[in-house]
């Protein structure tokens, strides 16, 4: 069936804009030991996004966390703290999800795959930072997805 | 989205990328006065300047970084200056890449310079112990802070470079295990302390 609906052009050109500005993770996660498989809480972190995605339902992005990421992801360019650029990525992720309270949770678990992390806990073994790391995001996705979101288990 | 909202964020989006565009066409005074003006050689050393590996390279990006391995008396270090001006995130905590090499810090303690204090740091790798130094400078004040290196990196950038001299990390690495006598370094290298 051919869908009318057009595609949410500046919803997608921001979130685009967000993955430039944290174009350095790649570097972060081949370089440097702390940020090594950091991809992978990425990826965990993702799971309710691309969850979300893959059932094909009618959604829309939230305006206020567009936004959002457009003024860190700018502070971020203009100050070079690549940290407020993966802030801006995670807000841009986020305002495809429903905006609640628990939505917070997720958002904040998003450090798990930032280099930042790492960098925190650099006085830790890199397998106990990588640990922490998956359990960061998995903590993130059960808490939005499965504790305080049931609707989402079905 | 209302449609209202959608135009807000899309002026919002172009205004963004291009002030993000000019910011990066707008040059900021680099370090590489300072840094060229360091003698290679002279009473009681001389050095040799070794080529970054591909490994580095592609860490330091478009930093100007300068690796150089000083000879005094008997004994190597070695010296390298990262000018993070056209690339802010090469200058980073040496503690982390200590770390991240396999070496445990066993000790660190402030050594006082000219225009604030060094970081001198011991390092442990098994039955291996070496130390080194480093700080951040911006030509008059020196620390071993890197947040406070990234803070002034910002508050230039910010200001078009009007709110200091561009701040480079300093490295010194003794190549040979054993102790280090930094103040004596001091007095046979001072131009490093005054970078």
């Amino acid at each position: 069936m051919k869908n009318s609906r057009p595609l949410p052009l500046v919803e997608i050109a921001i979130l685009a804009f967000c993955v430039w500005l944290s174009r350095d993770l790649l570097n972060a996660w081949q370089h440097s030991p702390h940020d090594r498989f950091g991809w992978l809480a990425l990826l965990a972190w993702l799971t309710p996004f691309a969850v979300r995605l893959s059932r094909r339902e009618t959604f829309s992005a939230n305006a206020f966390f567009l936004g959002a990421a457009i003024v860190v992801g700018a502070l971020g360019e203009l100050s070079e703290f690549h940290f407020l650029g993966h802030a801006a990525l995670a807000l841009a992720l986020a305002a495809w999800l429903p905006a609640s309270l628990w939505l917070a949770v997720w958002l904040a678990a998003a450090l798990s795959w930032m280099p930042a992390f790492g960098w925190g806990m650099a006085r830790f073994p890199d397998g106990v930072i990588l640990f922490s790391r998956l359990a960061l995001a998995l903590a993130g996705v059960i808490y939005l997805w499965v504790v305080k979101n049931p609707a989402a288990k079905s | 989205m209302n449609p209202q909202s959608k135009k807000i964020l899309a002026a919002g989006l172009v205004a963004a990328v291009l002030l993000a565009l000019l910011w990066d066409l707008l040059p900021l005074r680099d370090a590489q006065a300072r840094v060229a003006a360091l003698p290679a050689s002279g009473l009681g050393f001389s050095s040799l300047n070794v080529p970054l590996n591909n490994t580095e390279k592609s860490i330091f990006g478009t930093a100007q970084v300068l690796k150089r391995i000083y000879r005094v008396g008997h004994r190597n270090f070695a010296v390298v200056i990262i000018d993070g001006t056209r690339n802010r995130h090469a200058v980073h905590d040496p503690t982390y890449c200590f770390r991240g090499a396999g070496w445990e810090i066993c000790n660190e303690r402030e050594l006082s310079v000219t225009g604030g204090a060094a970081k001198i740091v011991t390092l442990q790798k098994g039955a291996e112990t070496r130390t080194a130094a480093f700080w951040f400078s911006d030509g008059q004040i020196r620390h071993g802070s890197v947040a406070r290196c990234w803070w002034q990196m910002a508050c230039r950038r910010m200001t078009f470079g009007a709110a200091s001299s561009p701040p480079v990390l300093v490295l010194v690495q003794p190549l040979d295990a054993g102790g280090s006598t930094w103040d004596k370094l001091m007095t046979q290298l001072p131009f490093l302390f005054d970078l």
